[in-house]
């Protein structure tokens, strides 16, 4: 691909997050170490260089990461001087007395929203600026690049503030939040492009490595801690990497043999399947999973 | 590579979400767990894929069978990166249509032709004309359902060009298809031979985005660099901008030379219309965000009053525009309180005219106002520079956004 169309959505994402800055007086940018977030991250220094990139770190921590991106994490935020939250969602658990997953994969995915309410409510942040995008999925394809939430979180999906041209309103009240999310428009393998563009340094799970795994209704899942080994699963050690990096409770690995960001583009150019169908369990259990989680807080 | 930009308009069951499903499994992007998860839908009426569940991603959306707000669909060729905006077709749903219409380089029109033009097509067009889209591609869908003949594809055509006559239209073409067979949307229609022309494909892929205006230096003011107020950060909007140049900066009038220029993280000499920057200037003083800055002496130098008249489409669904109101309008970053005084003239979509009509514009209505600020502001006519020429209106109270607008400087 030539520069030209990373070029613009580079252009969209520095304006957008421009305005963010400008309209708002506690954004913050919620970073995971996964690809999307350091992409943003990325955006957001440029967008403000040569001065410093003004939003804090957001981490919502379900306590089920992947180790490599909390290093990663960790390594971004003393080698650029961030100032990161991290807001363990168990913490949240315990204040508001809710229970916590269970099962053989115990996925903290939906509580995560409760944690980030009750972060955005303690911190008093206004913006929360995201990673999240259009084509991971078809309610986010609904979804505007300020996207109003009202004072409980909820996204309002059928009523939502028109946004013509690039003319962001990020008016809001007391208690109410706007959720930003400036690589909206990229796709995933404009991601990939980018990251090979600019060189970005990503965590090492996204590249091919040897791991011990269990297969699950034809995903491949880690081993780890936070997921019940059952006496009929078989443990094998795969040659994988990751595609997408979220808990490691829903999160499943593919085959993979891709060390090199080249290998991986070409990878994802020619798969069949996309990018959350191939490695996410918590998207597939109904068909309005995700409305459903964003109409109670979720990004 | 570069990106184009598209919506999809057209009436219910018009085949639209059927459309761009067509487009993306012909053009190899759709996945097969979407697809699988497609065919898994509920759907009565099935064929085996129901093309429109793909792009309809709210479950009311499924439950109705109808498009309610913008959905965001992407593909690649070769040559672009498509962004698709499928954009809802009812008329309570115009001020959705209005988002996804706004930033494209063209929309696709789709009319069903048994049932030909109706109010809705003329709604459409009406939309297109007032945001100045640059290009309206008209589909005339389900040529399957009349045997494939001529005759009712140039009569739709023909009846098309005689209303694009009384508006404002950017160049127009016409396709006949079937969204539903795939006849030329992506491959070329063997049931057609007395058709000529390209696929709907083809003729994305080779339509020109517009050029941006190199001439009429505008760049907007969005901060000042967070840690280092020395630096003005922005977007320049059209023109060309070069170190060493003496700017002006408006509404102030104030003069300012240009020291530096920063894209990304590099020095630049020069910058080009459309680009992010980051500007040293020889002193900040009051230079703000909301400030539009021009070189000294442009050829059509910036306007600067505190009125104008302009065209609106009134957005809010909950209140009609209320004369004595307050609203903040916004034109890039500048914003400002003002007044909206109703012209009379409303856009009747049925004639595709003004027509004087007393009663108080309301939502999905196109009309003619004055805008009446408490300051000065710096603005151009659309029909010259689009990005300084338009604007949204805001409730202050609900916070709503309540109206676009273009500025008219002969309305």
């Amino acid at each position: 691909m030539g520069n030209l169309c990373l070029n613009q959505l580079e252009s969209e994402a520095i304006y957008i997050l421009r305005e963010v800055y400008a309209q708002f007086k506690n954004p913050m940018l919620l970073f995971s170490g996964g690809k999307d977030s350091t992409v943003l991250l990325h955006l957001a220094r440029k967008a403000f260089f040569p001065g410093e990139m003004p939003f804090p770190l957001l981490h919502i921590d379900t306590g089920h990461n992947f180790k490599e991106a909390l290093d990663f994490r960790d390594r971004k935020a003393s080698e650029y001087n961030l100032n990161v939250h991290v807001w363990p969602v168990v913490d949240t658990l315990r204040k508001k007395s809710l229970e916590d997953a269970t099962g053989k994969f115990p996925s903290r995915n939906a509580l995560q929203s409760h944690a980030l309410l009750d972060a955005i409510q303690t911190l008093g942040i206004d913006a929360c600026i995201g990673g999240a995008r259009r084509d991971e999925e078809k309610a986010r394809a609904k979804e505007r690049i300020f996207s109003f939430r009202d004072a409980t979180g909820a996204w309002q999906p059928y009523s939502q503030r028109p946004e013509p041209w690039n003319l962001f309103n990020g008016r809001i009240k007391e208690g109410e939040n706007i959720r930003v999310f400036p690589i909206s428009n990229w796709s995933e393998i404009d991601v990939w492009r980018y990251i090979q563009q600019e060189q970005i340094e990503l965590p090492s799970i996204y590249f091919s490595h040897e791991r011990d795994c269990i297969l699950h209704q034809g995903k491949w899942l880690s081993v780890s801690e936070h997921i019940r080994i059952d006496q009929g699963d078989v443990m094998e050690r795969k040659q994988v990497r990751y595609r997408t990096v979220g808990d490691m409770t829903c999160t499943a690995a593919i085959e993979s043999t891709a060390v090199s960001l080249e290998e991986v583009i070409h990878e994802i150019e020619n798969s069949l399947i996309s990018e959350r169908g191939e490695t996410r369990m918590d998207d597939q259990m109904s068909e309005a999973a995700m409305e459903d989680r964003k109409l109670k807080g979720y990004f | 590579m570069d990106i184009l930009r598209f919506t999809t308009a057209g009436n219910i069951d018009d085949g639209k979400s059927t459309l761009i499903g067509r487009m993306l499994l012909d053009s190899g992007h759709l996945k097969s767990d979407i697809i699988q998860s497609v065919s898994k839908s509920r759907d009565e009426k099935a064929e085996s894929i129901n093309l429109a569940y793909i792009t309809d991603g709210l479950r009311h959306e499924r439950e109705m069978g109808i498009t309610i707000d913008v959905a965001y669909m992407y593909f690649t060729t070769a040559k672009r990166k498509f962004i698709i905006t499928d954009a809802p077709g009812h008329f309570q749903y115009i001020k959705n249509l209005v988002t996804g219409a706004s930033e494209v380089d063209a929309m696709v029109i789709l009319i069903d032709v048994n049932q030909g033009i109706t109010l809705q097509t003329q709604r459409h067009l009406m939309v297109a004309s007032f945001l100045s889209i640059p290009n309206v591609i008209v589909a005339v869908n389900k040529m399957d359902a009349v045997g494939w003949r001529e005759n009712e594809f140039s009569a739709i055509r023909d009846a098309f060009l005689s209303m694009t006559g009384k508006l404002k239209i950017h160049p127009c073409y016409f396709i006949p298809i079937s969204a539903l067979l795939g006849d030329n949307v992506v491959r070329y229609s063997l049931n057609m031979p007395w058709y000529q022309g390209v696929t709907l494909m083809d003729l994305l892929n080779n339509l020109q985005p517009p050029k941006p205006n190199e001439t009429d230096n505008r760049f907007s003011v969005q901060s000042l660099l967070p840690s280092d107020n020395a630096f003005v950060l922005g977007k320049l909007l059209s023109g060309k901008l070069r170190v060493g140049d003496t700017l002006k900066i408006y509404p102030q009038g104030e003069e300012r030379m240009l020291k530096q220029i920063i894209l990304g993280t590099e020095n630049r000499l020069f910058a080009e219309a459309g680009e992010n920057l980051t500007l040293r200037l020889d002193e900040i003083g009051s230079v703000a965000r909301g400030c539009l800055i021009t070189g000294k002496n442009e050829k059509k130098p910036v306007q600067l009053s505190t009125s104008f008249s302009a065209h609106l489409c009134w957005l809010d669904d909950h209140n009609p525009l209320n004369e004595s109101e307050r609203y903040i309008l916004q034109i890039q970053t500048f914003e400002v309180a003002c007044n909206v005084k109703y012209s009379g003239l409303r856009m009747d979509y049925e004639r595709l005219e003004w027509s004087k009509v007393e009663a108080t514009p309301s939502v999905n209505d196109i009309f003619k106002a004055e805008i009446q600020a408490f300051e000065f502001m710096a603005w151009d006519d659309f029909g010259h520079l689009p990005e300084t020429g338009k604007g949204i209106l805001i409730n202050p109270i609900s916070n709503n956004t309540v109206a676009v607008f273009t500025i008219q400087m002969s309305a």
